[in-house]
């Protein structure tokens, strides 16, 4: 790490002070240098969101999400806090849980079918499935992750039921402003119909549970109009001329980050429509990452521009890259490969060009 | 040598984290368990670990790279028995599974895109290895940790937006 008198800390020493791994003297002398350069204190928001956005990058890659937002007192390490771990759960333990119970379930029902049916029919698990009444079906599709085919068959003796709801997109204007809430208190948008399905345990419950669901629709569209922290009409300006070919923005423009959904990926996280305030064209799509930290993707005919936007004081700042997309759609796609690999972008590094940008409010029109 | 006792304590600390570490690093789930358990064999071996996290997490490492060295055309082989069987696969995943998938494969080719060392700091410090934890895993000074961190982190976002950005545009989302 660097020392410093006066110079400005380099980006490692900043890390390192937003890690806590400077000792006493070190990040006194990092604070005090902070709280009187205004170029550093920039530097520092941008590392907060890159600290946030690669925690959240690094937990898209297990099975099961993580928590994006640690408790904020930790009497003792994390891993002794872990309710799986003060009820000896470990992963194995749980799967195989999970296979008994709904191993348990489809002896117990094919028993049942066997008592009922006066032509005794013999079905594999998938088609007892697949025959069950739905007061039985829920049950195991809570249950029954590691079961594929169970799941599925479940899943279409639902759709069977219950029609799909058609599902509209959010009207791409601008809500009025509200106030930011805090990362803790952002609403994880999936929990609530997921509790709903899980919590099904009759036919006559199907109907309630669409019942609900609709009831979960509204809550989301209350949660989009609370969580929009972040939205409104900013005038986002560069450090540095915009490079040549940025076809998707010219800087300095005024855009409008609008609280309407375009699609909620993995995590939860809400990406939401941008649009030109001139023009009102949409232009691409943001979201809000942990400490409130924005994603920026702005999109024109052969370029895209992506980047994090990160709070500083009345303003965000950070950095904005653009990439070439004739360079991506070069790649070829493989003859035999999965569908996520061929859903996996080619990422040339050589063609971004990247600046430094800072947007203040504006007024919307 | 390390007690059954001492070792327990040890299983249950660092298991968890270690092959979240593991399965973060290499992608498959059951690989990751196979190292964690070899890395714990190893430590009812030693006569005494100092520093115990940055222990096993550096044993972890070098047993990764030394199977990977090993079995790299073995494991190659498997991969593509495994994505061929999945793309083969009677059960269509649902448009959420497919966007989990998505998700999960960006960003695993943004930490893919990441240099070793890089990627290893980074990972190591999203299991809550302390500074000086990894640069004694890594055999890196103390103070050359925050850089590699911020060069890790920043690297990582930029893939990982442009993957996002060029998904998005393929899609033809507006």
């Amino acid at each position: 790490m660097a020392e410093f008198e006066g110079i400005h800390p380099d980006e490692g020493t900043i890390h390192a002070w937003l890690d806590d791994a400077l000792d006493a003297s070190g990040s006194a002398r990092v604070e005090a240098h902070i709280a009187t350069c205004a170029e550093c204190a920039e530097r520092v928001a941008e590392a907060r969101g890159l600290i946030a956005g690669a925690s959240r990058v690094v937990g898209l890659l297990d099975e099961t999400p993580l928590p994006l937002i640690r408790p904020a007192t930790s009497p003792t390490n994390d891993a002794d806090l872990s309710v799986w771990r003060l009820l000896r759960v470990t992963p194995a333990r749980a799967a195989i849980a999970a296979v008994l119970f709904v191993a348990v379930g489809i002896t117990l029902t094919r028993d049942r079918i066997a008592v009922e049916s006066t032509a005794g029919v013999r079905a594999d698990s998938a088609a007892v499935a697949l025959s069950l009444p739905a007061e039985d079906a829920t049950a195991p599709m809570a249950a029954s992750a590691p079961d594929s085919v169970l799941g599925s068959a479940v899943a279409r003796r639902i759709a069977q039921d219950q029609p799909p709801r058609a599902v509209a997109a959010a009207p791409g204007v601008s809500l009025p402003e509200v106030p930011a809430p805090s990362a803790a208190n952002v609403p994880t948008l999936n929990a609530e119909p997921a509790r709903e399905v899980a919590a099904g345990k009759s036919a006559e419950r199907l109907s309630a549970v669409a019942t609900s669901a609709a009831s979960a629709d509204k809550v989301m569209a209350r949660a989009s109009v609370a969580e929009v922290a972040g939205a409104g009409c900013y005038r986002l300006s560069g450090t540095e001329p915009s490079p040549d070919g940025w076809s998707g923005i010219t800087l300095p423009a005024d855009i409008s980050l609008t609280p309407a959904r375009t699609q909620v990926d993995v995590a939860g996280t809400t990406r939401r429509a941008i649009t030109d305030v001139r023009s009102g064209a949409a232009i691409g799509s943001w979201a809000q990452l942990g400490g409130d930290t924005l994603s920026l993707t702005l999109r024109g005919a052969t370029a895209t521009t992506t980047g994090l936007l990160a709070p500083n004081r009345s303003k965000m700042v950070g950095t904005l890259s653009m990439t070439n997309l004739a360079s991506q759609s070069a790649a070829p796609a493989a003859s035999v490969a999965s569908k996520a690999q061929m859903a996996r972008p080619r990422f040339d590094a050589a063609a971004m060009r990247s600046v430094k940008v800072v947007a203040k409010r504006i007024d919307c029109p | 040598m390390v007690t059954p006792e001492r070792l327990k304590t040890l299983f249950d600390t660092y298991h968890q984290p270690l092959v979240r570490f593991l399965s973060r690093q290499l992608g498959d789930r059951d690989w990751a368990e196979e190292i964690a358990q070899e890395t714990f064999v190893r430590a009812l071996k030693q006569e005494t670990i100092a520093s115990e996290r940055s222990w096993i997490f550096a044993v972890a490492m070098n047993l990764v790279r030394d199977e990977a060295r090993k079995d790299a055309r073995h494991r190659r082989r498997l991969e593509l028995m495994r994505d061929e069987a999945k793309a083969e696969s009677v059960v269509e995943p649902g448009p959420t599974s497919m966007e989990r998938e998505e998700e999960r494969a960006m960003a695993r080719g943004a930490v893919d895109a990441l240099a070793e060392r890089d990627r290893d700091a980074l990972l190591m410090r999203e299991e809550g290895l302390s500074y000086e934890e990894i640069a004694a895993a890594l055999d890196l000074s103390v103070g050359s940790v925050g850089t590699t961190l911020s060069r890790a982190r920043r690297r990582l976002m930029e893939a990982y937006e442009a993957m996002q950005a060029a998904g998005s545009a393929e899609r033809g989302e507006s």
